[in-house]
């Protein structure tokens, strides 16, 4: 004890020093950059004023030659913006530090050296930069790695310069907020349990916190991985993924620096905007710019801009309610079929088949003339380089077309004055009447060119299924699923109407990156997938398309998929669509999120013996409940309700199956309680009781979470008992289960409790 | 500046006062432009900005809007060529 009291003086000292340190050189940052303001704002001055007579007459053809002159002034000034962004974010990772500088230490003795070095860790460094002293070291630096991979004893860590090993004499943990410490241990076992216990007992937050201070071992090697350009985590629901993808992309922002990766360089592609949402804080709060994040449909549109699409969750929702069993079955299977790799290969023979059968190319006419003969044109379309998109092979011969045309236009325009002199009574505006019939014949020329030259991706998709022949001619050789002719007929027949289906419109975006040249987003060097097993071979084979130069981290649970059925296997499909040499698998079995009990419980959910293995935190046996009527079932949720609010949990989630079962019970429960519907577009602020289907539910967590309707007949088949597993795992304290009339038979411990609470 | 430009050319062939005009004003003969009118708009815009308009581009121009869109992309072209970096067209763009 006296020995804790002696250390914490000399913690508190060496705190208040940092402090100090980090307050002067936020300071001078400060300082810096209101000069830096006024600076910028003189040279904006000196160019408008040096420029000002170029403006005048800008879009004219003397301006334009002033404008050389006028991008030296340009130069400085965009120059000292790039320097005060970087001054901003310095100030910003600086407040950060006299907030809260460091959570770590550990005692370091070089192999060459006889006394150990105390090596601070933070969210952020902090140097002087005179003496290039470090006191404090970020925790993405190679050295903080060993906080996260060692014990006291030997360690070792990766420098620049090669391996560097030593002795880790001491592993100290802090909470410091607001510039006080509050606490702080030491360790020697891996980032000690209790203060992970702690961490993970505490209630949900509105938004996903940063993990910094608990990282495992086995999640530090997945967010440190550089060798490989793809990697692939398998991870149990509440094992971390999406903390770890996000701290992955904070690291590859540090260890980018120097490669000038940025966050314009990273997108994540997640599941839903609500889930968008609750994970946009995490980079912000690790010191990093937010990178950009994108919904797949949201993609189609970009790619579909006049398609009205349906939403993966209207599929979903689709799926889960339809009543029609072998309907259902139809509108899986068309999913399934249509975003298989076969149907890949069937859209690519497609794209080679386009210009041999689906061009309509004419005879090209000009004042009379044949200026383009029809074989001759087609013949040049297909000889054309194959690897150069359709479309830019297609606009190269409207191009040559018309070349062909201005070359002709000035002997056709003489005769067309002649015609107007003599044939009409407009002497006075010969020059206009000439132009305008010149206008029109044109007009008439360009458009029977376009009739070839724009493609009507949409039409010639409807082409593929209209023709059963066309398609088993197209298809021979590839396997097809045995209810293949009602796929075909339920496609013609949507495609009829003017909604996509959620997978026709894929199969479009597919066709259209294949055809046009798209490169929006070439910069993109990583890309970030969440929620990986929600996706079939076409997304991925989409995103290879779109990002060519990217290395991807893809985060994924089999366990979790909806309305469709997945194993290991889906890693090597993903690996061998995208591509990459250098892939690597990962599993995470253990579950932080949720108690013991809950954890035992779901594992009742997933088939197979690769159970999650529990981070051990106790909690109460979740229990089922039946109502023997409905307003006994509303008493009983709303009592649950209340429950969890006395005990002081702060999120609380009712599950239901689908958005028409949440429509039902929260019409009723509405009046009676304070409860939020969550749809789509929802703002989210995970506190208060929420009520949802379970497809939104995905990647949210709550503190107590109420499954609702677990009766025979919401809950029977083997995609049923996923929602359950997906369900159950959101829950981090407490879990039920509530149902009217007999119990679904995927409960298997049928040790109910009747009656409930009455 | 294109726009009023135009604006101004049109107001003077169709006889009407230039505050009239807006750029969703269209060329359909409901709104009282003829074809003609809209020829004699082109001619006077090529020499007005020294441009060229193709014959096979008038058939998208459906408003003066289209019309103003069109030679200020031609403008630009020759504009945004004269920087080189992004980051001096962003300086040029928030100028």
């Amino acid at each position: 004890m006296e020995n804790y009291q002696t250390e914490l003086h000399l913690e508190n000292e060496h705190l208040k020093q940092i402090i100090t340190i980090a307050q002067s050189q936020l300071s001078e940052a400060r300082h810096e950059s209101l000069e830096k303001e006024a600076s910028i704002f003189s040279a904006k001055e000196e160019l408008r004023e040096e420029t000002v007579h170029s403006l005048a007459n800008f879009y004219s053809s003397q301006g334009f030659h002033d404008f050389a002159a006028l991008s030296q002034y340009m130069a400085p000034v965009s120059d000292k913006l790039n320097e005060h962004e970087t001054l901003l974010s310095k100030i910003q990772a600086l407040e950060m530090t006299v907030y809260s500088p460091y959570f770590a230490r550990i005692d370091f003795k070089f192999d060459d050296e006889d006394t150990s070095e105390k090596i601070y860790i933070g969210r952020t460094s902090l140097m002087n930069h005179k003496s290039y002293e470090i006191y404090i070291y970020d925790w993405r630096s190679p050295i903080a790695s060993m906080f996260y991979r060692f014990g006291t004893g030997s360690a070792f860590y990766e420098a620049p310069a090669g391996k560097i090993s030593g002795e880790i004499n001491l592993k100290r943990q802090y909470e410091i907020s607001n510039g006080k410490l509050e606490y702080f241990f030491d360790a020697d076992i891996q980032i000690v349990d209790e203060f992970l216990r702690k961490m993970l007992s505490q209630n949900t937050s509105p938004k996903m916190k940063t993990i910094v201070e608990t990282i495992q071992k086995d999640q530090d090697i997945v967010i440190r991985d550089l060798e490989n350009d793809l990697i692939m985590v398998q991870g149990s629901a509440g094992s971390g993924k999406t903390s770890i993808g996000l701290h992955r992309v904070a690291y590859l922002m540090y260890q980018g620096l120097t490669a000038k990766l940025s966050s314009n360089n990273i997108i994540i592609i997640s599941p839903n905007t609500l889930f968008e949402k609750y994970i946009a804080n995490v980079l912000p709060e690790l010191g990093e710019k937010n990178v950009d994040s994108i919904i797949f449909e949201d993609i189609c549109k970009q790619l579909l801009p006049h398609a009205h699409i349906q939403t993966r969750n209207q599929l979903l929702e689709n799926m889960i309610t339809d009543i029609d069993k072998n309907h259902k079955m139809i509108v899986k299977n068309s999913m399934a079929f249509k975003s298989s790799t076969a149907f890949i290969e069937i859209l690519n023979r497609f794209i080679h088949d386009i210009p041999r059968r689906w061009l309509s190319i004419n005879d090209i006419r000009y004042g009379g003339k044949l200026i383009a003969d029809r074989q001759q044109l087609k013949n040049k379309i297909l000889t054309e380089d194959k690897t150069t998109f359709l479309d830019l092979r297609l606009k190269k011969v409207e191009q040559i077309i018309l070349n062909t045309v201005h070359e002709l236009r000035k002997e056709r325009i003489k005769q067309l004055e002649e015609f107007v002199i003599t044939h009409t009574d407009h002497p006075l505006d010969k020059e206009e009447f000439t132009r305008l019939l010149s206008i029109e014949e044109i007009t008439v020329l360009i458009k029977e060119v376009r009739k070839f030259t724009h493609l009507n991706i949409p039409d010639l998709y409807r082409m593929l299924f209209h023709d059963k022949d066309y398609f088993y001619r197209i298809a021979k050789g590839i396997h097809l699923p045995d209810c293949i002719e009602d796929i075909i007929d339920y496609t013609c027949e949507n495609l009829k109407g003017d909604c996509l289906l959620y997978e026709d419109a894929l199969a479009l975006a597919f066709l259209h990156l294949k055809i046009y040249n798209y490169n929006d987003y070439q910069l993109i060097k990583q890309v970030v997938i969440d929620e990986a097993q929600d996706y079939n071979p076409l997304h991925f084979a989409i995103l290879k398309i779109l990002f060519p130069r990217a290395r991807y981290t893809i985060l994924g649970d089999i366990n979790q998929t909806i309305e469709k059925q997945e194993d290991l296997s889906i890693y090597q499909q993903i690996s061998k669509i995208l591509g990459k040499k250098n892939a690597a698998l990962y599993t995470l079995d253990k579950s932080f999120r949720s108690t013991n009990e809950i954890l035992a419980y779901s594992n009742q959910f997933i088939s197979g013996d690769a159970h999650i293995k529990s981070f051990s935190r106790k909690g109460d046996i979740p229990k089922v409940y039946r109502a023997s009527s409905q307003s006994v079932y509303e008493d009983m949720l709303i009592h649950e309700i209340m429950i969890c609010r006395e005990k002081g949990y702060l999120s609380i989630g009712l599950i239901c199956k689908s958005e028409k079962d949440t429509f039902q019970l929260f019409a009723p429960l509405k009046d009676k309680l304070d409860i939020h519907l969550t749809t789509n577009d929802s703002t989210m602020d995970l506190r208060g009781t929420f009520i949802m289907p379970v497809y939104l539910s995905k990647g949210l967590e709550f503190d107590a979470v109420l499954i609702c309707d677990t009766d025979e007949h919401h809950y029977h088949t083997a995609e049923d008992k996923k929602l359950l597993y997906i369900a159950s795992t959101r829950a981090l304290h407490r879990l039920n289960l509530f149902y009217m009339g007999d119990a679904s038979p995927l409960l298997e411990n049928q040790d109910l409790v009747k009656g409930g609470y009455i | 500046m294109i726009y009023e430009k135009i604006a101004n050319i049109f107001a003077e062939i169709m006889g009407i006062d230039d505050q009239d005009i807006t750029p969703e004003t269209d060329f359909s003969i409901d709104s009282g432009v003829d074809k003609i009118s809209v020829v004699k708009l082109i001619i006077e815009c090529e020499k007005e900005f020294n441009i060229t308009i193709f014959d096979e581009d008038v058939h998208d121009f459906k408003c003066i809007g289209d019309i103003a869109a069109y030679v200020s992309t031609l403008l630009a072209e020759d504009v945004t060529s004269a920087l080189s970096t992004d980051k001096e067209r962003e300086a040029w763009f928030y100028l």
